[in-house]
């Protein structure tokens, strides 16, 4: 008669499929186009970034110079164009990749980890810890991104590490400040009083109940915020503070193609693509989630 | 105090919500009316279609995805789904009032008091913007307000104060038909009574109609002259006070009043009806209440029960009373 | 032989709020015989449910002492605390806020166990199913989430929580207000059943005074943080001396009729603020019977009649007996 219902309701037989939150989350977002998108988009940097390591020879096929072979525009043989120095620019492009990702996985993760705890303890304490962990995070995040990006760089010196530490440390406030609010909002709710009826530690609360709840915006800001590392890690190595030539770097290919954009604009116009499609994917893919895991669209 | 001058009639009505994934029946085929002066209590617990029925009246059910399947209104000679929107606009808050279930977010918070009372003067009246203040202030004093505090903000004033204030922009234009829905829930019982009081004052002063929505048996009790018991999105029984309290017909009706602690007999066992409201959106064949009911029999699952009059003002909707001598254990019996 | 379960003395709870010093809980004594349950009512900032909360020190209480079974709670240290809340427990009146939207059944109902390790891991899933069962739960619900179920059998599950532990006293945090008229019966007597059959003691927290007359053995009115009356389930309704008591009393709507008119007593006014308060009685602006006297300083709690608490200064004048 009517087509399979799929809601996790209990009917008269005790049937019932049953759906955590994530699983709805998972069947709203399946709906959105935007966001089916981008994830797919990132799917498949991801599955680039693991493979081009073996797909591709890092000193014949990225940095190999082969002057015989500069600047060709795009053809049969070098699909996206070679570069002044003769090496294959799609080559580079997938190759780069790894970089991209690694730096903007890493630095989040580094943000993520101090930022929710630093949130959690000063959303749930309150009080004169709340005041100053929140204080110091206004400091922090008063700074410029890039300013305190190039002073963490210039003094640990330039290399990939740093720079993962260096883009970490700056988005470390934005972790605090949204765990905090929402750690607020689930602490005052019943659950929570029932745990310390119960007789739970405050450490184990906030694992157990109150993160777990909190998790939708964080996970939001765990996607966009990759999306500005990566962007930053490209400003950085535009600027020549950031991961250094001769590595495929999007950023650096940018800055290194600078002097020939008027006669082969490709050579700037392809890195700065790879750019704005994994930013824009990872953008569609946060939004994506938050609104799939947006509390007042369930009804 | 009652004429025979019909205020309200609603025939066969159906509301249905159409979600992407399934349809909600909300108001399945009811009928029920109401004459000047009436007080009329809709009984029902959650999702019994109540305030569904009440946003109907006025045309209010968010549509999409409400649907308004079939039916008639008649509100004051109006046909209320088929007058043009400017004529509709002139009815709500002329003819037809309603005060919602919660007084926190009923009132705008960025206008006094004083002057949304006067909003609704000065659409419905042909009076100056003085002229529909003044009006306001003394509707205020007549909810027992001082007019004094006409130029306060609703945060200002507590929540059964803020329910007075809706009160008074309801019946500021002397409506023939005042539809409260639950007014009374969201407020402490002493305050209640006061409001209670308020709301029969005031209805007896302006000769107004009125639908008293709630699931609470002992305010339609004290206010009401007659009652229809909802169930499921469908009027399950109909009759005035004395008819449905004390020669009640449907085993719902029955279940409800015996869920309720007896106030004079505390060593009363409690009798709840066992099981859960069904499904708006997987309803049986049949009667919506056979799965709860103890009276039930076979022919219950499969037959939709109609509404049968017992006397004239009395009503149930019960397959089981076509058999001779058949009656609830509750209540007297009809001669 | 009934001997006392919980001993509440000059309880007190202020907070401190920019417009003053708001008096939630002032000055509240009474006491809970074991086995048997203390109605406490009242309307809305009364503070019965900060009461509550004060006697399990989810709140931690500004003054006065609580004793359960003789032992003082109010000066346990967070140790001993810990092992007390095995004993008390509560149940909460929203069944939508106090579940963890993120865990099932069967983690809720387990968590207290866990915690306390009463109950071996390879037998608490057996275990869970029996509370399931004793609070009237079907057991294939055990892996469903909170948002799956209505409010009856959310709240169902906030009870076997709270029995899990095998505790001796619970407070019950108004546990039918949210519920549909047909499902409170159904945990009324569920709650009632339990009592029976574990030796329950609860302290039944309401507004609904035709609900509290069903379940309670003695009754406490409160009126902005203080105990205005308190007597016997039957006595009270009977011979209510407290003008705010007869008040909320006749208040209630019967759902009867054809029977006799009762008069309706009509307060004056709002409930005033529970912040800044004057030495004066709390009532007397609402009363319909104040008198110079009652302006002039605070009543306290009387035994007009043994087991009958009334604090009003005109309570001689009131009492019919």
């Amino acid at each position: 008669m009517a087509k399979k219902q799929q809601k996790p309701k209990l009917d008269a037989n005790g049937e019932r499929k049953q759906r955590s939150q994530f699983g709805e989350a998972w069947h709203r977002m399946k709906k959105d186009k935007g966001a089916m998108l981008g994830l797919a988009v990132v799917s498949i940097l991801v599955l680039v970034a693991i493979l081009s390591n073996f797909l591709l020879d890092y000193d014949t096929d990225v940095v190999g110079m082969n002057t015989k072979e500069r600047l060709q525009s795009p053809n049969a043989k070098h699909l996206l164009g070679t570069d002044e120095y003769g090496r294959d620019i799609l080559f580079r492009i997938l190759y780069g990749s790894r970089y991209s990702l690694s730096v903007g996985l890493v630095a989040v993760a580094i943000a993520l980890v101090a930022g929710v705890t630093l949130g959690a303890i000063a959303g749930y304490k309150g009080g004169a810890v709340e005041e100053v962990i929140m204080r110091l995070t206004d400091i922090f995040s008063s700074v410029p991104n890039m300013l305190m990006a190039l002073v963490v760089v210039s003094a640990l010196g330039q290399s990939m590490l740093n720079l993962m530490i260096a883009i970490g440390v700056t988005s470390i406030p934005q972790f605090v400040r949204i765990t905090r609010a929402t750690v607020l909002t689930v602490r005052n709710q019943e659950y929570v009083e029932s745990a310390r009826a119960i007789g739970l530690s405050t450490p184990k609360i906030i694992i157990s109940h109150i993160l777990p709840n909190s998790l939708s915006p964080i996970i939001v800001q765990t996607t966009l915020r990759v999306a500005s590392a990566i962007i930053s890690a490209s400003s950085l190595s535009f600027l020549g503070l950031g991961i250094p030539a001769p590595n495929p770097e999007w950023g650096s290919m940018l800055s290194g193609g600078r002097k020939f954009i008027r006669d082969y604009p490709y050579m700037t116009l392809y890195p700065g693509l790879a750019i704005m499609i994994t930013v824009l994917s990872l953008n569609l893919l946060g939004d994506g989630l938050r609104d799939a895991l947006d509390p007042k669209l369930k009804n | 105090m009652m004429s025979n001058e019909e205020v309200l009639k609603v025939e066969n009505l159906t509301v249905y919500y159409e979600l992407e994934e399934e349809t909600v029946k909300a108001v399945n085929d009811i009928s029920f009316s109401l004459h000047k002066g009436e007080t009329i209590g809709l009984v029902g617990e959650t999702g019994a279609g109540k305030t569904t029925t009440a946003l109907a009246l006025l045309r209010l059910v968010p549509d999409p995805p409400g649907v308004i399947k079939s039916g008639k209104i008649t509100v004051c000679g109006n046909d209320m789904l088929e007058v043009p929107v400017q004529k509709l606009e002139e009815i709500r808050g002329k003819d037809i009032a309603m005060i919602f279930q919660d007084p926190m977010t009923s009132l705008n918070p960025v206008f006094t008091v004083a002057e949304q009372i006067a909003e609704s003067i000065e659409i419905h009246e042909k009076v100056s913007k003085h002229e529909a203040y003044e009006k306001a202030l003394e509707m205020l004093e007549m909810v027992g307000i001082p007019r004094e505090r006409g130029g306060e903000y609703p945060h200002q004033f507590s929540g059964g104060m803020k329910q007075r204030v809706v009160i008074a922009i309801a019946l500021a234009c002397q409506p023939q038909l005042l539809i409260a829905d639950e007014p009374t829930t969201a407020l402490d019982v002493t305050i209640q009574a006061q409001v209670l009081d308020l709301i029969k004052n005031l209805k007896d002063k302006q000769g107004t109609s009125v639908i008293m929505i709630t699931h609470d048996l002992g305010i339609v009790a004290e206010t009401c002259d007659k009652v229809a018991v909802m169930y499921a999105g469908r009027i399950i029984e109909t009759g005035n006070l004395d008819d449905v309290f004390n020669y009640t017909l449907h085993p719902y009706t029955e279940g409800l009043f015996n869920s309720l602690p007896n106030i004079n007999d505390r060593k009363a066992e409690l009798k709840p009806i066992h099981g859960l409201m069904p499904d708006p959106t997987n309803l049986p064949a049949g009667c919506a209440f056979e799965p709860r009911c103890e009276y039930a029999c076979e022919a219950c699952k499969t037959q939709q029960p109609e509404l049968v009059s017992f006397t004239d003002t009395h009503k149930a909707a019960c397959l089981r009373y076509a058999e001779p001598g058949f009656h609830v254990a509750r209540g007297k019996k009809h001669e | 032989m009934s001997k006392t379960m919980i001993e509440v003395r000059d309880l007190t709870k202020y907070f401190k709020t920019p417009k003053g010093m708001l008096h939630a809980v002032d000055g509240v004594s009474f006491s809970i015989e074991e086995g048997k349950t203390l109605g406490v009512v009242g309307e809305s900032g009364c503070g019965k449910s900060t009461t509550g909360r004060c006697i399990l020190r989810l709140i931690e209480p500004t003054a006065g002492k609580v004793f359960f079974e003789g032992q003082e709670v109010t000066a346990m240290n967070s140790r001993q605390m810990h092992d007390m809340r095995q004993k008390m427990q509560i149940i909460f009146q929203d069944p939508f806020s106090s579940l963890d939207p993120r865990k099932t059944v069967a983690q809720t109902i387990q968590e207290p166990m866990k915690e306390f390790g009463i109950v071996p891991k390879d037998q608490l899933h057996a275990k869970t199913r029996e509370l399931m069962d004793m609070v009237g739960l079907a057991s294939r619900l055990i892996n469903t989430y909170p948002h799956e179920l209505d409010g009856g059998r959310r709240q169902r599950i906030g009870v076997a929580r709270a029995i899990s532990l095998q505790p001796k006293f619970i407070v019950c945090d108004e546990p039918v207000s949210a519920l549909d008229v047909s499902i409170q019966a159904q945990i009324l007597n569920l709650l009632k059943e339990l009592q029976r059959d574990m030796g329950l003691t609860y302290m039944f927290i309401t507004h609904d005074l035709s609900v509290v007359n069903h379940f309670s053995d003695d009754i406490a009115v409160m009126y902005l943080g203080q105990l205005v009356e308190k007597a016997p389930a039957e006595e009270l309704f009977a011979n209510p001396v407290h003008p705010y008591t007869k008040a909320l009393l006749s208040a209630i709507p019967i759902p009867e009729v054809g029977g006799p008119k009762r008069e309706r007593i009509l307060l004056k006014g709002e409930i005033t603020s529970p912040v800044n308060l004057p030495d004066e009685c709390r009532f007397a602006k609402r009363c319909n019977y104040s008198c110079e006297e009652c302006r002039k300083s605070d009543p306290k709690l009387f035994e007009i009649t043994p087991g009958h608490f009334v604090a009003c200064h005109r309570m001689n004048e009131f009492n019919n007996k």
